[in-house]
């Protein structure tokens, strides 16, 4: 399992590089699958409760970590989520509103596959380089 | 595929191949990762969860049985639900249960926070399993001492008994052996078929703590007592992010009983959940506090939040849900191009104010410090939280710190946050090691919450010539309950927006979903359902209109919107919280909604001819993976003053461990919900909550509360079904229902809550 700024990354190779060639309804179907596989590793890293999805949530759309005493950082506060997920997991998990907002975008996309290929493709490719962009402003990523 | 040869879908997903591009990003390193599958809801909380025997059951010689419960009890009546599940596995008998409240301590019990509605739908069975492991330890010692195998053992109602032998032993008999042994392996155990059950699903089993409620015994924070004990009240900030610059605690000390006066800083932005800081005033007795913190004549500087303002505040909203620059969180379609060319187009606002928790029972806390040790009681839904945050401000590992939990006066997850217990743990190092209790009155209750949300949520929609929505826009302006926990994110959490906004399963073949900017100025929190209500009441309230301009029957018209019975993926939707829960596991299914729709409306006899100025009101709304709807009966008299004669709710929540329970969390969510429509508010100036107490901030009572709550519990006999929430799910579709009856029997539509007056002109 690999963190989701990877898998944007390989998209983005993947549908940038392969424009011409492709139907959207190929880049579609494989922004689908990255997606489906984001937005389940982002719920399975919630617990279920409002404390801790808002502190991780609002945290990782930040880019910000939990506050200590003094108000100093702290690495890993004992009441967060503790790693039972795969190594490799809790840098996709944060990036729930990163999916949300490209699944929007890859929607947007579908709204014009098979009237405007290429506006269809371009509005993928857009919708990528804008999260990987904002991806590289993430501290620590 | 041939554009797709050198980047397969899998290899995208894993990492794999792509050549030299993908391993410029990187990317081989990750591949070597072994593939785990996800963990979800129980699976995946903070410490996981439980199910060892030795750590929830404890049987003393005379057979009584202890259940250790480490969910908070404040009303909802999980305490008896636990001790249910574990006492039905057990075999026990339930007059020789008891409960025990855990303290705070994750690593042993599993997760403590209270919140979520999932206490059941995460421990049913790992408490069932803790049961039954249990009873098959008492088996395996009553056949070691009887010299007979297991199998021909059973245990019954308290009772081990051996056919051939004719043997019997009493649980307390067979306890200390069976504490000796072995704890069967999960995957051996074998729990009970739901038609064996003696007391799970039953409803006539009762609530645990009832005596002690009934006779003044049970403890709450407020009730929490130790020798030597002094008294704390705190004079806060009254904006949020202000301090105090002077205080007269001269003027304070010269009360008769008051000990100290103590500074609080405030703590930095943003807080999570640290005290707001200001000045304390530790006495002998409550009153003496409350005197002298009277007397402070405190000097404030308010700080960037003195300007809030919340008429203002509305308008910033309200040009926020109207502009187009928000995030766009859910795009199916193409809603945008929809509207454009609409002939009939519907748009509204709504406005939902500041709400705040104001449990029965204020926030309280003793604490006391000694031997490098504090032990804490308090009346918190967040153990553990409480334990970590006091460990830090103290400076003490949290394995030093002990937190007691005590019976909430209700909660609402005002008290999921800990800034109150952390006040007392402060104040007694103050008062070097002093046991000392802090206490909130009503009105730093509601001057000093964890709101809320205020939000405007604006909708439009396209109907196409039969009255059908074909597109949907919703916009939904509020500051998020993130702005606590870091620097002001401005735009709501995908966890909030997951709640009943991007995960909105109406059959609309365009829908598109926006979230503006907007700054928190205050201190936002999670309040009972959280952002179901704003989303639910906007979007029902919005369907009624729909349903009105196309000249249809409500009922039929939502139905017609939700669509056939179909089960959709939430991720499909773009929720990427879906409760926690597997998505596979957990579908929005839209059978289940409409079926409680159909329920509630046939039992309130939807359609049926009414007295002028008196209607039926009708909403629905899943969240916390069950489905609810709700009718309400409304008259208007003349003067514009509401009553509700009649409520009928209905709620699928799967299986029905506790129906007593389903019953009173859905006749609390009736009644709360009531005051949401009708009189609740907090408002700000100048930055303060202009609300005292219940004199300016009603609550219904009882002669303003729904006079009859019919609760229909729908399904429930599947006990292969998942479970669903209780607590929470109950209260969003209740204050559209009644502000949709309000329509029907007046033709006035309230888009602003709650209703106050606003029928009076």
């Amino acid at each position: 399992m690999i963190p989701f700024r990877f898998a944007l990354g390989a998209a983005f190779v993947a549908v940038s590089t392969t424009m011409a060639a492709a139907d959207c309804a190929e880049h579609l179907a494989l922004m689908d699958e990255v997606l489906d596989q984001a937005s389940r590793e982002s719920i399975a890293a919630s617990s279920g409760g409002q404390g801790v999805a808002g502190a991780r949530e609002a945290r990782a759309m930040t880019g910000t970590e939990a506050p200590g005493n003094d108000g100093t950082a702290t690495d890993t506060p004992p009441d967060e989520p503790q790693p039972t997920q795969a190594p490799g997991h809790a840098p996709v998990a944060e990036a729930g509103d990163r999916v949300q907002t490209l699944r929007a975008k890859v929607d947007e996309a579908r709204a014009l596959a098979g009237q405007d290929e290429a506006a269809c493709r371009e509005t993928l490719v857009t919708g990528l380089r804008e999260l990987l962009s904002g991806e590289e402003e993430q501290p620590g990523s | 595929m041939a554009a797709l040869e050198n980047v397969s879908r899998r290899a995208v997903l894993l990492g794999l191949g792509a050549g030299a591009l993908v391993l410029s990003l990187g990317l081989p390193s990750l591949a070597q990762e072994p593939e785990e599958p996800l963990k979800f809801g129980a699976d995946a909380m903070p410490n996981g969860w439980r199910d060892d025997p030795r750590i929830f059951i404890s049987i003393d010689p005379d057979g009584t049985v202890t259940v250790t419960v480490h969910r908070s009890e404040m009303g909802q009546g999980v305490r008896t639900s636990i001790a249910m599940a574990i006492a039905d596995e057990l075999e026990a008998d339930w007059n020789r249960v008891r409960v025990a409240q855990a303290q705070a301590d994750e690593p042993t019990f599993g997760n403590q926070d209270t919140d979520g509605s999932r206490s059941l739908r995460h421990f049913f069975e790992p408490m069932r399993r803790a049961g039954a492991a249990a009873r098959l330890m008492l088996r395996e010692a009553a056949a070691d001492e009887w010299s007979v195998p297991v199998e021909e053992v059973v245990a019954e109602n308290h009772v081990l008994s051996h056919a051939a032998s004719g043997k019997q032993a009493g649980y307390g008999d067979m306890a200390a052996r069976a504490a000796e042994g072995e704890v069967p392996a999960r995957e051996t155990l074998v729990l009970k078929s739901p038609d064996r059950f003696r007391y799970i699903g039953r409803e006539d089993v009762g609530l645990i703590d009832n005596p002690g409620i009934v006779t003044g015994t049970a403890i709450y924070g407020m009730d929490a007592k130790a020798e030597g004990m002094l008294f704390a009240v705190v004079a806060r900030p009254p904006v949020v992010g202000g301090r105090a610059v002077s205080h007269d605690a001269e003027a304070a000390m010269k009360v008769p009983g008051v000990q100290r006066v103590v500074m609080i800083d405030p703590p930095p932005q943003p807080s999570e959940f640290q005290p707001l800081g200001g000045v304390a005033v530790i006495a002998t007795n409550t009153w003496a506090a409350m005197r002298g913190r009277d007397a402070l004549n405190i000097r404030w500087e308010d700080g960037p939040h003195g300007t809030y303002d919340s008429e203002a505040f509305k308008a910033e909203l309200e040009q926020a849900a109207r502009s187009t620059d928000g995030t766009v969180v859910r795009n199916q379609g193409d809603a945008l191009a929809a509207l454009q060319t609409a002939q009939r187009r519907v748009e509204a606002e709504y406005y939902i104010p500041h709400l705040a928790q104001a449990p029965m029972e204020a926030p309280a806390a003793l604490a006391m410090i000694r031997d490098g040790r504090c032990e804490v009681w308090a009346c918190v839904q967040a153990p553990q939280v409480t334990r970590v945050r006091i460990a830090e401000k103290l400076g003490l590992p949290p394995e030093a710190v002990t937190v007691n939990v005590t019976l909430l006066g209700g909660g609402f997850g005002r008290k999921s946050k800990p800034d109150f217990a952390i006040e007392a743990a402060l104040l007694s190092r103050e008062m070097d090691g002093a046991p000392v209790k802090v206490v909130w009155t009503r009105d730093d209750d509601l001057h000093h919450s964890f709101y809320h949300t205020v939000s405007v949520e604006r909708l439009e929609a396209r109907l196409d010539d039969s009255g059908r929505p074909v597109a949907w826009l919703h916009r939904t302006a509020a500051p998020t309950i993130g702005s606590i926990f870091a620097p002001d994110p401005m735009q709501k959490l995908p966890f909030e927006l997951g709640m009943g906004l991007t995960n909105m399963p109406l059959d609309i073949p365009n829908v598109r979903a926006e979230n503006p900017k907007a700054q928190a100025h205050t201190r936002i929190g999670w309040y009972r359902s959280v952002s179901n209500i704003p989303h639910a009441f906007a979007i029902q309230s919005f369907i009624a209109e729909l349903a009105h301009e196309a000249g249809r029957d409500h009922r039929d018209y939502l139905l017609d919107v939700i669509g056939p019975a179909r089960k959709i993926d939430p991720t499909e939707l773009g929720d990427v919280w879906n409760y926690g829960e597997d998505p596979a596991r957990y579908p929005v299914d839209t059978g289940r909604l409409r079926r409680v729709i159909e329920t509630v409306t046939e039992a309130a006899g939807w359609g049926r001819d009414m007295p002028a100025r008196r209607a039926l009101g009708l909403a629905a709304h899943y969240s916390f993976v069950s489905y609810v709807a709700v009718v309400a009966e409304v008259e208007v008299d003349e003067t514009g003053e509401v009553r509700i004669p009649v409520a009928h709710i209905a709620i699928d929540c799967g299986p029905h461990v506790n129906p007593d329970r389903i019953r009173s969390q859905m006749e609390g969510a009736v009644i709360m919900g009531s005051g949401q429509a009708l009189m609740s508010q907090i408002t700000f100036a100048q930055g303060r909550a202009q609300q005292n107490n219940f004199d300016s901030y009603p609550v219904p009572r009882m002669d303003t509360a729904p006079r009859e709550i019919h609760v229909h519990l729908v399904g429930g006999e599947d006990y292969g079904q998942p479970l669903g929430g209780v607590g929470e799910p109950g209260l969003p579709p209740v204050t559209p229902a009644i502000i949709n009856a309000i329509f029907a029997a007046t033709g006035q539509r309230i888009r602003r809550l709650p209703v106050g007056n606003q029928l009076s002109s």
